[in-house]
């Protein structure tokens, strides 16, 4: 990607405003962090466009699933390793749902999937996706199933080989993903793809059959195109996944620059696949059911993983009650990073001591930089208190703070009208602290 | 031994002969032995698995029958040579150590249990450094003190000996010491502490114990002299200290234990070999000691009579509850100083005061004070006093009940009156200070005195020093240029953020979090030599207009993960340094590529680039090379380094009111020096402006210099 | 037809080998050393090089109060005893046992350092698996204890925890004596975990000795930062950072430290399933970013994560 100023040398430097930031150069900068589109400045040369576009061209293709809120985007992905950049576009769930199922049995998946919910740091973390799949060999009965199935409102997976079936069952959905195209038939389903506008996924076991078969849908007029790598055990998909998405990011080779699903259906090891395509460039998992014990661990995975690792993850300031406290509980404050947080929270609960802790907001900072960046002050601490009536849910007048904040144990006495006792420095001491019958 | 001053020649002439001496007297008590047992009689030490431990170190060669030892003997003997070099006297010293082990090894072939009854110990078995083992490499054990020869002075051998066991050293002893020591009621023996190992050339077990340490606990095998030798010049931290005249089998026992990375201290008048031979008094050889091996020794808790710790570096104390202060609003003549001095100026442990304590000044009243710190250490340099004086500040807040603020000649200092009440006086800012600096700096420091004045006289009297000092130190500080040193440094404190991040210090320019400068870097590599700051040799200067040099290039290549070849260290255009996020201001050309504009992460507004300095931060952080666009430290804006390939300092256009008026004194003075005196007032900020158009029109309105510039961007 | 390249790295460095155990012909009486390390380019890439095998180590604990219930249930008969607990490991198949003498903390047991030393013992003589041994986390106490460990299982080639940046030298020295290895902890950061090496490198251990731990952050509690600080530090080993070169060890037993992963609640699944996952999911990260062994607490992610070794190394 160009840096800022190599965008800004094409850009007019009209400074107008019409792409909504006051200059040409925050312009430029959104555009190198790709927050914006170029095609947002109105006065930007074809000649400069072409640069632009060439060098700024995403390895990976974005591909889109479904409309609305819940669709889903794959790929445009920059980055081999997360610390790099980040990972942009999670990996996404979908169950599958035989269209020769019983009634009872469909019905129990979408109940799954719906009940497939769970609130996490700020966060809904849910099923993404449902597919269909055309077990039955006749078409009408497959988009039936489909239409049903798309009630949900989920973006879709269509599963069969039959050209006709997935143009039958595509026809009354948004942009559901066709799945998927073989060597023998990319044409007939890039057909298909190109008619409905929707994104078509090619399925080889063999790399270079694969690249072969995106040139073809290619040039059947298919651009938003999936990777079906077939992997029979763990170790293929890893290493096919990484040879994909390295040959995409560094260029090496880009006739693979596609986002990649996985069909771990019928597979007994389904549910580690699926942790493995999380973590190795994984775009979807289909999975014929998804137990909430699974689902859980597997949905966190994906979270932490695609968490920007300069955006820290950060949890809701307030108040939280750790051991049941009472009234006689002593307060102990922390910051919204949520790996201080978890480690806090995780050593007042060791203690078995009850107590409250404040979460103050510092913008995700850890302790010592949120101090230093004057996110984290006396000032702010006593503003939290306020918000979260605290003193009133606490009534014992103590409040123990980190030991590394022991500079603003004065001030903040003195505004808050609390005893302050200065904490450990590490949180493994907290423990301790409250055990010791000194609190 | 007369009494002139023996040199190093006449000492290590004294050794080689000492060393054939015994190699004679080996050769003389092997062949008894031979005569008594035949050849193929087994030779051991008790209880050791390392055969006889020097020679299996030193030489690697097995000798398990007395026929082994002839060889050994003979080549150690052809290897002698009489001109009086440190490397035939190095030779003497391991002739010396082989032989002795030999000539007691000899003795436990006589009789199993050669020493039973004697009071004397002998070689001291496995078992005994296993015990100890651990304790004796890990620093537990901080030193093991050698006593050789005899003591002209019992009493002060006796004091010597408790003053070695109150810092917690293990203690050898040899020849007439030990009688001198029974003699004193000085309890001796392998439970105690203080080994006895015998009157003669015993003292190689003394050696051969130290060398068993290396083997065991420092993995080093058999004949690898080199490794041993690295073990053994950094632990057990061994060190002999002689009384009484020199010999020749003395001084080759000398030789011996220098051989073995052992330094020697003597009460005799001789030549100094620098970390080898020590010519000290008596008094004074217990520091002296301490000083030449680098032992640190543990130091008990800050001795106060109110609590002490990090939990009061906060703490507040009002006016009402102060019962005497000093500076600041007391406006009584108030410093702190912490000065570097030649060893001999420093006591270590002196506190002295200079007028009255506290307990003779009355609740409610000021008072002038000076607290002086005097320093030595070896590796202690006069650029690290800024670096140690900074901390008087917290180690003072520290204690319950007083309170410090500012530095130097500017400092203000409150005792709350609880605490006095308490007991706490100026005089404790001593035990603090002391205690303190050893903890923290103890790689740098090894003697602290401190000197508190409450004196009004003699702190006025005082403080021009001070003042001297200080403007000695700006001087030097303003003195202290890019071209002038060989080394930057990393700093690498914050990389968990952006990995591939890493800052690069100079003299000119200060890590871009503030808070680190060239000489913080400095004395930080002293203090922790694998931490974060890491020495950069510059190497070739490639381009001097914007600071590119070889070794910067090389190390940031490495630490960037081979992502970045290339830093200009002056530039913000061409291949700038990385940020990590933690910078205290971001620098960023202006939109019309004529000038830059300054923010700091305080400032909340909008700032001429259209942008605020939260979404500018993502974009220049997490050390990806952004041209245009730098993170840094303020003070690196009236640097002479600052942005100097892209036009410097008076290509500032644009910075919040609160940071310009902050930092107001130091940007008029760099103004001034660039012939500018009315530079500052052209700089706009957002009273002026916040928008692209505005501040275009106000640079033409001013006459900003940078419009006399090339643009930035062509 | 196309020829799709593969994207193989010409890596300059690659991971040391350490060896944990001695068998009787070297002196000790594992049954069978385990080879840690050896790999030569970024985890589970046949193409880069594999590497020695990754192994698993089942945890044992000598003292149990204040360990998530669930967790050890499926050890609930031998949970007061440590030999059968390890015995336990075997037969499931364990690579190497933990154990970690928790009853030393003196904010718990305090039991002496002795009765600790005569546990090991007795672990060692029942069971032939390769041991690695962990004081009860008080620095001091532990400095001793692993001291008398380290004596009482000379030959035997334990892997001791652990060096940390204030607290190395005692471990150190005691490992070297007795020929054992050692973890190097540090805290969730490359230039720590380096530091931690050079100091130990500094002090006179070989990096032959040393397996680093940089702190395994559990599943939802910052497992994303000990992501990203093991792929910089096997990175950067490969990149010829020889000090960054040991292998790595991560503990996943915090895992169930984690509020959700053994809450009861109704829509969340069964608990044990759900704590066994969240403790194999810790590992899975763990062993992609390139960690060579895995400390297990759970004989289900035990098999979840064997079967993932095998599999990703197409065994």
């Amino acid at each position: 990607m160009a840096t800022a100023i190599e965008i800004f040398k094409h850009l007019p430097k009209k400074n107008c405003g019409k792409c909504n930031f006051p200059t040409c150069l925050a312009f430029a900068m959104q555009l190198a962090n790709q927050k914006v589109k170029l095609s947002d400045c109105p006065f930007v040369s074809e000649e400069a466009k072409a640069k632009l576009e060439a060098s700024s061209a995403p390895p990976i293709r974005l591909v889109t699933i479904g409309d609305g809120p819940k669709k889903v985007e794959l790929g445009d992905e920059t980055e081999l390793y997360r610390h790099e950049k980040k990972f942009f576009h999670p990996t996404r769930y979908a169950i599958v749902i035989s269209d020769s199922a019983s009634d009872e049995e469909v019905e129990g998946k979408l109940q799954r999937a719906r009940d497939l919910v769970f609130d996490r740091v700020g966060q809904t973390l849910a099923l993404d996706m449902l597919a269909v799949r055309n077990d039955s060999g006749d078409a009408s009965t497959f988009a039936a199933m489909a239409s049903r199935v798309a009630n949900e409102g989920l973006p879709m997976v269509l599963m069969s080989d039959r050209p006709e079936a997935l143009r039958q069952a595509a026809a009354g959905l948004t942009r559901p993903l066709l799945y998927a195209a073989t060597a023998e038939n990319v044409e007939e389903m890039a057909a298909v793809a190109k008619e409905l506008k929707c994104p078509l996924a090619l399925r080889s076991e063999d790399l270079n059959t694969l690249a072969d078969m995106a040139e073809r849908a290619r040039k059947a007029g298919v651009e938003d195109l999936m990777l079906d790598l077939a992997p029979q055990r763990a170790k293929d998909l890893v290493e096919k996944n990484t040879i994909v998405r390295k040959n995409a990011v560094k260029k090496t080779f880009r006739g693979l620059g596609y986002p990649i699903v996985l069909n771990a259906c019928g597979d007994e090891r389904a549910v580690l696949k699926a942790m493995l395509s999380t973590m190795k460039y994984g775009g979807i998992v289909l999975l014929d059911d998804l137990d909430p014990a699974h689902a859980l661990p597997l949905f966190v995975l994906r979270q932490n993983i695609y968490t920007d690792p300069q955006v820290p993850i950060q949890v809701k300031a307030g108040l939280y009650p750790v051991n049941d406290p009472r009234e006689d509980s002593p307060i102990l404050f922390t910051t919204n990073f949520s790996l201080t947080y978890y480690t806090v929270l995780a050593d007042i609960e060791k203690s078995k001591v009850p107590a409250w802790l404040l979460v103050v907001d510092t913008e995700g900072l850890s302790v010592l930089t949120a101090f230093s960046a004057g996110k984290l002050s006396a000032e702010s601490v006593v503003t939290a208190l306020e918000e979260t009536s605290a003193k009133e849910r606490s009534k014992k007048g103590t409040l123990i703070i980190p030991g590394m904040l022991s500079r603003m144990s004065g001030k903040l006495q003195e505004l808050s009208g609390l005893k302050v006792v200065v904490g450990p420095r590490e949180s493994s001491g907290i423990p301790k602290l409250l055990k010791s019958g000194q609190i | 031994m007369n009494s002139s001053r023996a040199s190093a020649e006449q000492i290590f002439e004294m050794g080689i002969r000492g060393a054939r001496t015994l190699l004679r007297l080996a050769a003389g008590a092997l062949d008894d032995t031979v005569a008594k047992y035949g050849e193929e009689r087994t030779v051991e030490y008790p209880e050791t698995a390392y055969e006889l431990p020097a020679v299996y170190a030193w030489d690697g060669r097995e000798v398990l029958h007395l026929s082994d030892i002839r060889p050994l003997l003979e080549d150690y003997r052809s290897r002698l040579r009489d001109e009086p070099t440190v490397e035939n006297a190095l030779v003497a010293g391991e002739a010396t150590m082989i032989a002795a082990e030999i000539i007691e090894a000899l003795r436990y072939v006589e009789d199993p249990h050669p020493y039973e009854g004697t009071g004397y110990c002998g070689f001291i078995p496995d078992k005994l450094l296993r015990e100890l083992g651990v304790a004796l490499v890990d620093d537990t054990i901080p030193g093991v003190a050698v006593l050789a020869g005899k003591a002209p002075d019992p009493g002060q051998l006796v004091s010597i000996v408790r003053d070695l066991q109150s810092k917690g050293m293990l203690i050898i002893a040899s020849n007439e010491i030990i009688e001198q020591l029974r003699n004193a009621n000085i309890k001796m023996g392998l439970g105690m502490m203080l080994y006895p190992v015998g009157e003669g050339t015993q003292i190689v077990h003394a050696l051969n114990f130290a060398i068993r340490g290396a083997l065991s606990f420092g993995g080093v095998q058999r004949g690898d002299r080199e490794t041993l030798r690295d073990y053994l010049s950094k632990r057990p931290k061994t060190f002999v200290l002689h009384f009484g005249p020199l010999d020749d089998i003395m001084a080759a026992v000398g030789l011996a234990a220098i051989f073995n990375c052992a330094p020697v201290l003597t009460d005799q008048e001789v030549e100094d070999i620098p970390d080898a031979l020590l010519s000290v008094s008596p008094e004074k050889m217990v520091q002296a000691a301490i000083e030449a091996r680098g032992i640190r020794v543990k130091l008990a808790p800050v001795d106060i009579p109110v609590a002490y710790g990090p939990a009061f570096e906060g703490e507040i104390v009002r006016r009402p509850d102060t019962y005497v202060e000093a500076g600041g609003a007391a406006k009584t003549p108030t410093f702190e100083l912490l000065r570097s001095r030649p060893e001999d100026e420093v006591e270590d442990g002196r506190i002295t005061l200079i007028g009255k304590d506290v307990d003779e000044m009355e609740a409610g009243s000021s008072t002038a004070l000076a607290i002086v710190v005097d320093v030595y250490g070896k590796k202690m340099e006069e650029d690290f006093e800024s670096v140690l004086e900074r901390r008087i500040h917290q180690f003072i807040n520290y204690a319950e009940g007083a309170w410090h603020t500012g530095q130097r000649n500017l400092n203000w200092i409150r005792l709350s009156r609880s605490s006095v009440e308490a007991g706490l006086t100026f005089k404790h800012f001593g035990n603090i200070l002391i205690t303190k600096f050893k903890e923290e700096f103890g790689g740098l420091v090894s003697r602290i005195q401190v000197t508190i004045v409450t004196d009004e006289d003699e702190v006025r009297r005082r403080s021009s020093e001070a003042m001297e000092i200080y403007g000695r130190r700006d001087a030097r500080l303003a003195g202290l240029t890019d071209e002038n040193v060989d080394e930057f440094y990393t700093c690498s404190l914050c990389a968990s953020f952006a990995p591939d991040h890493i800052c690069v210090i100079t003299p000119e320019r200060l890590g871009l979090c503030g808070a680190i400068n060239w000489l913080d870097a400095r004395a930080s590599k002293e203090i922790a030599p694998a931490g974060p700051n890491q020495p950069i040799v510059k190497g070739e200067c490639i381009d001097a207009e914007k600071g590119q040099f070889a070794g910067v290039n090389e190390a940031v290549y490495e630490a960037s993960h081979h992502k970045i070849e290339r830093f200009n260290i002056y530039s913000l255009m061409e291949d700038p340094m990385t940020s990590c996020g933690c910078f205290e201001v971001i620098v960023a050309m202006s939109p019309d590529m004529q000038s830059v504009v300054v923010v700091n992460r305080e400032y909340p507004g909008m700032i001429p680039l259209g942008m605020k300095f939260s979404s500018l931060a993502g974009s220049v952080g997490g050390g990806k090379q952004t041209p245009g666009f730098i993170g840094a430290g303020r003070k690196y804006l009236t640097s002479r380094k600052f942005i100097s390939a892209d036009g410097g300092f008076l290509r500032i256009s644009w910075m919040p009111k609160e940071l310009k008026e902050s930092m107001r004194e130091a940007l008029e003075a760099r103004a001034r020096e660039l012939g500018e005196p009315d530079f500052v007032d052209k700089i706009a900020d957002e009273t002026v402006t916040t928008d692209a158009e505005g501040l275009m029109e106000w640079m033409a309105k001013v006459d900003h210099p940078a419009l006399r510039m090339p643009p930035l961007l062509s | 037809m196309v020829e799709v390249p593969i994207p193989k790295e010409k890596w300059s460095g690659k991971i040391g080998t350490v060896t944990i155990g001695n068998s009787p012909a070297e002196g000790g009486s594992r049954s069978a050393p385990i080879m840690l390390g050896g790999g030569s380019g970024m985890p589970f890439l046949s193409y880069e090089g594999l590497g020695h095998k990754q192994r698993l180590a089942g945890e044992v604990l000598d003292y149990t109060e204040g360990v998530p219930e669930l967790s050890i249930a499926a050890f609930s008969d031998v949970a007061n005893d440590p030999v059968a607990w390890a015995a336990r490991w075997k037969e499931l198949g364990a690579d190497m046992i933990c154990l970690k003498l928790r009853s030393l903390d003196p904010e718990g047991k305090d039991a002496p350092a002795e009765d600790a030393v005569a546990t090991v013992l007795s672990v060692l003589k029942a069971v032939d698996l390769p041991l690695m041994v962990y004081g009860g986390g008080n620095t001091e106490k532990d400095a001793n204890a692993m001291e008398l460990v380290s004596n009482a299982c000379a030959g035997e080639r334990v892997l001791l925890g652990q060096a940390e940046e204030n607290a190395y030298k005692s471990i150190s020295a005691a490992a070297t004596a007795n020929g054992h290895a050692l973890i190097a902890y540090s805290n969730l950061d490359v230039n720590l975990a380096k530091q931690m090496n050079i100091l130990l490198a500094d002090f006179g251990t070989k990096l032959e000795n040393v397996v680093m731990d940089p702190l395994m952050a559990a599943l939802g509690v910052g497992l994303e930062y000990s992501y990203s600080v093991n792929e910089r530090i096997r990175l950067a080993a490969l990149m010829g950072d020889r000090m960054l070169q040991t292998p790595m060890c991560c503990d996943l037993t915090s895992s169930w430290e984690t509020r959700e992963a053994t809450e009861e609640n109704a829509a969340w699944g069964d608990a044990e399933e759900r704590g066994a996952w969240w403790e194999a999911t810790t590992g899975l990260a763990a062993l992609l970013s390139g960690a060579d062994l895995l400390i297990v607490r759970h004989p289900r992610s035990l098999e979840i994560l064997k079967d993932a070794i095998e599999e990703l190394r197409g065994e």
